[in-house]
């Protein structure tokens, strides 16, 4: 008996148990097989697949010119990779050493890529964004950098301008570059650059109280950006006054925290802001009034993709359909991300499944969709840049080399439009 | 519930600092707060740890509230005895950044009616978005003491490059039930944004302003 009782007194004072053991949450659908190839009437399988990284980067950003051509992925790791995609949508890797590894220049020894995008619409001059607070300018038939913006910091200048980045954009005239900083000693702004010139043109620092997260410039109209922060402010300018009092036309309160902003544009003509947010939720406003169209909350999402568990629910992009309409893309962090969904806002408050993307292997951090062929573009926390097709032929994707992609043959009917 | 965290440790926790706060009475009153230590994350890759949550019971009490609001709103405001501006009063400040600082710090939190939240940058410029008090919108489908109480019981959580994060969640004023309540409802949250859920968790913390931590996990 007192053997016992030493058990149960050392048994006490061991630490409580590690959370590693945790088992993860159960997650399944809410309906059965059939039931859910019948609900999601388009079924996505990956055309090609390429690993970016064979260590653990994740990739963050990818990007495309205006035709679809080409694509580049950010990595984590600061590398970047680019592509250029057939009409087929197969991957092949060019200029492996145009775009070198990125090293730190200030204090801070580890940063990551926070943007990538192509300027002109050309698929030859690349932006690349690192969080250290520089955006370089590259141009993909020559070697080395071709430009190079980042802010002057003057030691105690007012106001003090925060030196890192968290995501930048360039206008639709490619004129224009604003990047967007994290908050420091209370302050969180937007630089703006002019590209041809290469020099800093000016910055806002009363719009946002918190962390910018996202900055788009309006796809067509040069002078229309909206910002998003984590303080849950969406603010949209017109950057052709002057003053930031004069630019700010519109603040929209998300009341949460946004993460990511789109443009879109409505039955009526009208230009429309939508935001996700980091707990997952989304939002739409219309841009010129500020009223907001849609929103939807995690659980009613995760709903909407036929899963159970709103814990394990993450919601990656919203993309435009070739006829205006938008569809949402979800995944789930189940099982490292394997399913993965979309479907489209119906109205106000219905959301209908759209399509299923069967073969998903990582959790999707960013998304491209080209409507004119229906095709997807994802990369995420494996590494893999994945193009998605709803072709049924799938040329099997043994063309590029450092493939090792293997599609999942599983038999799909997949229905015609 | 949260399931990884026994009812008996939260009660037991909750318990032990409201003794602790009873033991020693302090000038002020003492806010209960959560605390999660994170790990296998990195914030320079991966997804922000960031939102809002709403509990059931006000953490903060002392909360003031301002409604800009059209005729309507105002009046309602002034029958339930909650300080109101009008379009008006909002002119007046005429962009003046000291003025709308001013107004900005004397409230903890807005609520604008719809035809004056669209009006706001034009009347007052980005003095509120600067001072992070840009209001929420109180729309007339919705009760305004309940949207006020909604504000008031909504906290704000973000995780910077450190990976730990304390939210307020309570006082030692309120009943152990109510704080049991919010701590369970804001860990589930906070634990439900995580990639792998626990597996992300090191540990949770609760705490009093000035009494000691109790683990809960």
């Amino acid at each position: 008996m007192a053997a016992f009782d030493k058990y149960v007194d050392e048994a006490a004072l061991i630490a409580l148990p590690s959370s590693d053991d945790e088992a993860d949450i159960d997650d399944e659908d809410t309906c059965s097989a059939p039931e859910l190839t019948a609900q999601f009437q388009l079924h996505f399988k990956p055309q090609d697949e390429s690993v970016v990284s064979l260590k653990h980067d994740y990739v963050l950003k990818i990007c495309a010119d205006s035709t679809f051509v080409r694509i580049a992925a950010g990595l984590s790791s600061t590398a970047v990779q680019l592509y250029d995609l057939s009409t087929a949508g197969d991957l092949s890797a060019v200029y492996l050493d145009r775009v070198p590894k990125i090293l730190p220049t200030g204090k801070r020894k580890v940063i990551t890529i926070c943007g990538v995008g192509f300027l002109d619409s050309g698929p030859d001059t690349l932006l690349v964004g690192t969080t250290d607070g520089v955006v370089r300018l590259f141009d993909l038939r020559t070697t080395g950098e071709q430009a190079r913006f980042e802010y002057n910091h003057v030691k105690n200048a007012f106001p003090v301008i925060p030196k890192s980045m968290t995501c930048f954009d360039c206008n639709a005239n490619g004129r224009i570059l604003c990047t967007g900083t994290e908050e420091y000693s209370n302050n969180a702004c937007l630089l703006f650059y002019d590209v041809r010139e290469r020099k800093h043109l000016g910055a806002y620092f009363e719009s946002h109280s918190d962390d910018v997260t996202s900055i788009r410039f309006h796809p067509r109209k040069p002078d229309l950006l909206c910002s998003g922060a984590t303080d849950g402010l969406i603010n949209v300018y017109n950057i052709q006054e002057n003053f930031e009092d004069e630019a700010l036309l519109n603040t929209f309160n998300t009341e949460s925290s946004v993460q990511r902003l789109n443009w879109h544009r409505n039955v009526f003509e009208q230009d429309v802001i939508s935001c996700i947010t980091h707990t997952n939720d989304f939002k739409s406003y219309e841009c010129q009034e500020g009223d907001e169209l849609a929103a939807f909350e995690r659980s009613a999402i995760t709903e909407s993709i036929r899963r159970k568990n709103a814990a394990n629910f993450n919601l990656i992009n919203a993309h435009n359909l070739e006829d205006n309409g938008v569809f949402l893309l979800a995944g789930t962090n189940f099982n490292k991300g394997e399913i993965m969904r979309s479907v489209s806002i119906s109205n106000k408050e219905t959301l209908t499944p759209l399509a299923n993307f069967v073969g998903n292997k990582q959790i999707v951090r960013d998304s491209l969709y080209d409507s004119k062929r229906n095709l997807l573009v994802t990369g995420g926390e494996s590494g893999i840049v994945t193009v998605w097709t709803t072709n049924t032929s799938s040329t099997s994707a043994s063309s590029s080399k450092d493939l090792k992609s293997k599609t999942k043959s599983k038999s799909h009917k997949t229905t015609p439009y | 519930m949260a399931s990884k965290v026994s009812r008996d440790t939260l009660y037991e926790g909750v318990s032990g600092i409201l003794e602790h706060s009873l033991k020693k009475k302090r000038g002020f009153l003492e806010t209960v707060e959560l605390q999660i230590g994170l790990k296998n994350y990195d914030p320079q890759k991966d997804k922000r740890f960031s939102g809002t949550v709403k509990l059931k019971h006000i953490p903060r009490p002392k909360m003031k509230v301002c409604i800009l609001g059209d005729q309507q709103h105002c009046d309602e405001a002034n029958a339930n005895n909650v300080e109101c501006m009008d379009a008006e009063a909002l002119k007046k400040l005429n962009k003046n950044k000291k003025l709308v600082k001013k107004l900005a710090k004397s409230y903890d939190a807005f609520l604008a009616s719809e035809s004056l939240i669209k009006q706001i940058p034009r009347l007052l410029g980005p003095g509120l978005n600067k001072a992070g008090k840009f209001p929420a919108l109180l729309s007339h489908q919705e009760s305004m003491m309940a949207k006020i109480e909604e504000v008031k019981s909504t906290i704000k959580f973000q995780m910077k490059k450190v990976l730990c994060l304390s939210v307020a969640v309570g006082h030692v004023g309120m009943k152990q039930d109510e704080l049991v309540q919010n701590i369970s409802l804001s860990i589930n949250f906070l634990v439900s944004l995580l990639k792998k859920n626990w597996q992300n968790v090191r540990s949770l913390h609760i705490k009093s302003s000035m009494g000691p931590p109790q683990r809960l996990y």
